[in-house]
């Protein structure tokens, strides 16, 4: 109960965001998507409440955690109970909803089978994978234990706990979910269901406004059943939760390209800066969404040029605002040095070595592509659609997805070049299934805008 | 000719749709590792330190719990006979916290296994009976 408690409080503080600011620009949602985005908000705007507490030595006491939601809802409280009108603006503008046809009952039955089977798995578990007790798990107990990020954390070496650089987001949201339910590794665990669940909802929303609900349905289902997908929603791990901002944040940036709506490249924004918590290769995925929002800009017609332009600068003010604190701290040399990359070590010899081993990375990628216990046909399919529909990759709107994935690809790539901490084979081996989950989103984008009118041509199958 | 190429098309998607079910509930039911259900039923058949000894392996979950009995919380410890970042020695560092796991001049020092590792300065903290030794520095700590 205390677990369902500490996932509402999120909630409120998400929730307010969207209520209070969002809706007064008459951005149009679901609830479905209101629910959902509020989590995700909520889980980023902890990352950044618990650290800005730890830079003001405030500790993570369940009362010092809980003022801020208890202050949101009374906010929220005080606007619609002064003026119960208002409340009416909350609610999602009501379309004539089609009733679910059969294909789309059992897409969405297939889904909720994957989740049982997601909650059967973990139910029973304590934390116990790798990263998990390495990382996550053991910081976000540390936290708890000490109330607080202990003195001198940041220069801890690997002896005692594993990437004390690394972003905090998982071991914050964990940290937060203790405040309620007291040190409880096995009910943490339901924090990644939750968070699947979230995603594909809040993907599906997201899908729902780009395309008809039947193709909506069909690539949430693809995205759920995706092995690894479903495999990341059982462990502690990092990945998932990366995935899912940076899909959302890039979807946004899209709904923006197609709508020229700013709020919805305000809230791609404020995922991608949220992303920044989760990962450091979110660094990539930002870059690109950067150099994809200045395209956009370039793009736009001459006389939308100068609100694009605002658009792009307010954009980049609030993934700089939301990334700022974490990076003042990284850059002010009192992080542990990344022990996987350190350009200080990264010497001419070590560059040309890794530029040598580069057909073990293509050995594992094409093992990855090909091999369907994690991926399904999902690589096989994406490529072949590619392919298949080459002159459609750089037109329209999907120009932008085919723009952000190589770009993002190519700074995965750059980065394992840059490795120095150990063989490449080391790295590629033991990450690259996980950096593929991080791209699997956008690629069915660019997947669902390839194949839109060829599904179109399949009997009763509507896509527009 | 027109109709055709279409309907080839659906035909071709609808088989990819219908490999993608296969495939995801091939791999989705069957066992991933040897005895992942009999696993399942036993951690939920097991109340919460049954699970931890079930993953941890029963010999070293009983030894680090004896050692949690009699370290004091706060102090620090080096866990030695395990592969460098294993899977074991990281549920050990895990599960040994507020113990904080150290490389150098540790107040502990915790041997698991049958290891003979040599600990100068180190002498016997508890006598445990299984595979394992705890030390703790100096004279110990008694």
């Amino acid at each position: 109960m205390n677990f369902i408690f500490s996932l509402l409080a999120l909630e409120i503080t998400g929730a307010f965001f969207i209520l209070l600011v969002i809706r007064r620009t008459r951005y149009d949602y679901s609830v479905p998507e209101l629910l959902t985005l509020s989590f995700f908000l909520g889980a980023g705007f902890v990352s950044y409440q618990l650290f800005l507490y730890h830079l003001s030595g405030i500790g993570f006491g369940f009362l010092n955690l809980i003022i801020v939601p208890v202050v949101l809802l009374i906010l929220i409280f005080a606007r619609y109970a002064s003026r119960p009108e208002r409340i009416a603006d909350l609610l999602p503008e009501k379309g004539n909803p089609r009733r679910w046809s059969r294909t789309e009952k059992l897409l969405a039955a297939g889904l909720f089978f994957q989740l049982l089977w997601i909650v059967l798995l973990v139910a029973p578990v304590p934390v116990h994978s790798h990263d998990a007790v390495a990382n996550y798990a053991l910081k976000a107990r540390i936290f708890h234990s000490a109330g607080g990020i202990p003195e001198g954390f940041f220069g801890w070496n690997e002896a005692t706990v594993a990437h004390p650089d690394y972003p905090l987001l998982l071991p914050f949201l964990m940290t937060w979910i203790y405040a309620f339910t007291g040190f409880n590794d096995l009910n943490v665990n339901m924090i990644m269901p939750v968070i699947y669940l979230a995603f594909l909802v809040l993907f599906y929303s997201q899908m729902k406004k780009l395309f008809s609900r039947q193709y909506s349905i069909l690539l949430t289902f693809i995205l759920g059943t995706t092995a690894q997908v479903a495999d990341y929603a059982v462990i502690i791990h990092a990945d998932l939760i990366l995935t899912a901002f940076v899909t959302c944040a890039f979807v946004y940036f899209m709904l923006y390209v197609r709508t020229k709506d700013r709020i919805c490249l305000i809230l791609s924004s404020v995922l991608f800066g949220f992303s920044l918590w989760v990962k450091n290769e979110a660094m990539v995925f930002t870059g690109a969404f950067a150099a994809a929002a200045a395209a956009s800009l370039v793009r736009s017609e001459p006389f939308q040029r100068r609100r694009a332009l605002a658009d792009v600068v307010i954009a980049f003010a609030v993934v700089a605002a939301l990334a700022a604190p974490w990076f003042c701290l990284k850059f002010s040399g009192a992080l542990a040095v990344n022990s996987d990359m350190d350009f200080s070590r990264l010497t001419s010899g070590r560059l040309w070595q890794n530029i040598r081993d580069i057909p073990i990375l293509l050995n594992f990628f094409q093992q990855e592509v090909f091999g369907p216990k994690k991926w399904n046909i999902f690589w096989i399919v994406l490529l072949a659609g590619a392919i298949w529909k080459r002159k459609t990759l750089w037109k329209g709107e999907c120009f932008y997805v085919t723009f952000f994935l190589l770009l993002s690809a190519a700074g995965y790539f750059a980065a394992y070049m840059a490795m120095t901490g150990d063989t490449l084979f080391f790295y590629v081996n033991t990450t690259i299934s996980r950096f593929m989950l991080h791209f699997c989103g956008a690629a069915l984008l660019l997947l669902a805008y390839l194949l839109k009118d060829d599904i179109r041509a399949v009997a009763s199958f509507n896509t527009a | 000719m027109i109709r055709d190429r279409v309907l080839n098309k659906g035909k071709i998607l609808k088989l990819i749709f219908a490999v993608w079910l296969i495939l995801w509930i091939l791999f989705l039911l069957r066992e991933d590792k040897d005895g992942q259900y009999r696993s399942l039923g036993y951690l939920y058949a097991h109340p919460y330190s049954g699970k931890v000894g079930y993953l941890m392996g029963d010999e070293l979950y009983d030894f680090l719990v004896f050692c949690r009995q009699h370290i004091p919380g706060g102090s620090t410890c080096e866990l030695l006979g395990f592969k460098r970042f294993s899977i074991s020695e990281m549920r050990a560092r895990y599960f040994m916290w507020p113990v904080r796991n150290v490389e150098k001049g540790a107040d502990f020092k915790i041997i698991c296994g049958e290891g003979d590792i040599a600990a100068p300065g180190y002498k016997e903290h508890r006598k445990y009976d299984g595979a394992g030794r705890l030390l703790a520095r100096g004279a110990g700590l008694r």
